[in-house]
């Protein structure tokens, strides 16, 4: 046994030198390690889409189209799945017809998919509030 | 018959047993440390040895682009940067002559190292500036969007205006984990 131990202890004593710039060096190493590690962490945050569609095209879009025929009292959407999938408005218009030609105008236009009207807002012909649902389209804009 | 001097000599050799035993056990303890010990030294030295070279162009490749990385983490958000990033937010909304005031903030914890910030801010103003507010949330220098809005409008004929809620998403770099 005290053969070993004596081995043991040599030959520790030899590699204590050559050991504690290796410690050093695993922890610069670590660190290095660490710093690849979150810089490839915010690449790829960075690079992943939340949808490329933003709020600020689809308000502009609807004010512009809604200054023309009828006025507007509200509009609400959210971010589903990281798109947006549809938008809430309210408002009121003049007439039933100048409500149809709205939606009809929502509708053309190549941001939205369809914009639903239900029936009952056309009950009455002249101030006529409304609600509608447009559905965003999926298709990438140019 | 046993007599007095085999009883002392009997008791002499057990008392020297045991401590021998204790003696050579706590020798063979101690040499299973050292022997640990030096296992490990070795295995680090010999990690040491193997990954060196990797690790020198891993050096190189990372002080080479320390510039870049630099660069990527200022376009995400951390803790201790939220203040300042508020103070800048509503800097801009007085700027662009909308009254803007911050209702919660609250962090939703994810896996990896981002979690997420979801700030909830209430707006007031013309109409055309309060739409130029929304457009600069989504063109912030972070990972961030806008996740909700909620808008009601008073269409005068003259300065229409605008009041609702916008709801931000930033994604918050947790360094630590």
């Amino acid at each position: 046994m005290v053969p070993s131990l004596i081995l043991v202890q040599a030959q520790l004593a030899v590699y204590d030198g050559e050991y504690q710039a290796a410690s050093t060096q695993n922890i610069v190493y670590e660190k290095l390690e660490r710093d690849v590690l979150v810089a490839n962490s915010i690449a790829t945050q960075l690079v992943t889409s939340d949808g490329d569609r933003l709020f600020s095209d689809i308000i502009s879009e609807v004010e512009g189209i809604a200054s023309r025929t009828v006025v507007l009292n509200s509009i609400a959407f959210s971010r589903i799945d990281d798109d947006v999938k549809s938008v809430l408005i309210t408002g009121e218009a003049a007439s039933r017809s100048l409500l149809v030609e709205f939606r009809d105008t929502l509708e053309k236009n190549p941001l939205f998919e369809s914009a639903a009207l239900p029936l009952a807002n056309l009950a009455k012909d002249k101030d006529v509030p409304f609600s509608i649902t447009i559905i965003v389209s999926n298709q990438e804009q140019e | 018959m046993i007599t007095r001097k085999t009883k002392v000599v009997g008791i002499g050799a057990l008392v020297f047993l045991v401590t021998t035993s204790i003696v050579l056990f706590a020798m063979w303890r101690y040499v299973e440390t050292k022997g640990a010990e030096l296992l490990d030294h070795s295995k680090e030295i010999a990690d040491h040895q193997a990954r060196q070279q990797t690790y020198s162009d891993l050096e190189e490749l990372v002080n080479s682009t320390k510039d870049a990385r630099d660069e990527l983490s200022t376009y995400v958000l951390t803790e201790d940067k939220t203040i300042d990033f508020l103070a800048t937010v509503e800097q801009v909304a007085i700027e662009q002559g909308i009254v803007m005031t911050t209702n919660s903030l609250e962090v939703v914890e994810q896996e990896g190292l981002f979690n997420t910030l979801v700030i909830s801010f209430s707006v007031e103003g013309a109409t055309e500036r309060v739409d130029t507010m929304v457009h600069i949330f989504e063109t912030l220098p972070y990972h961030a969007f806008v996740s909700d809005i909620l808008f009601s409008y008073d269409q005068k004929p003259v300065n229409p205006t605008t009041e609702g809620t916008i709801e931000l998403t930033v994604s918050l770099l947790q360094y630590d984990r």
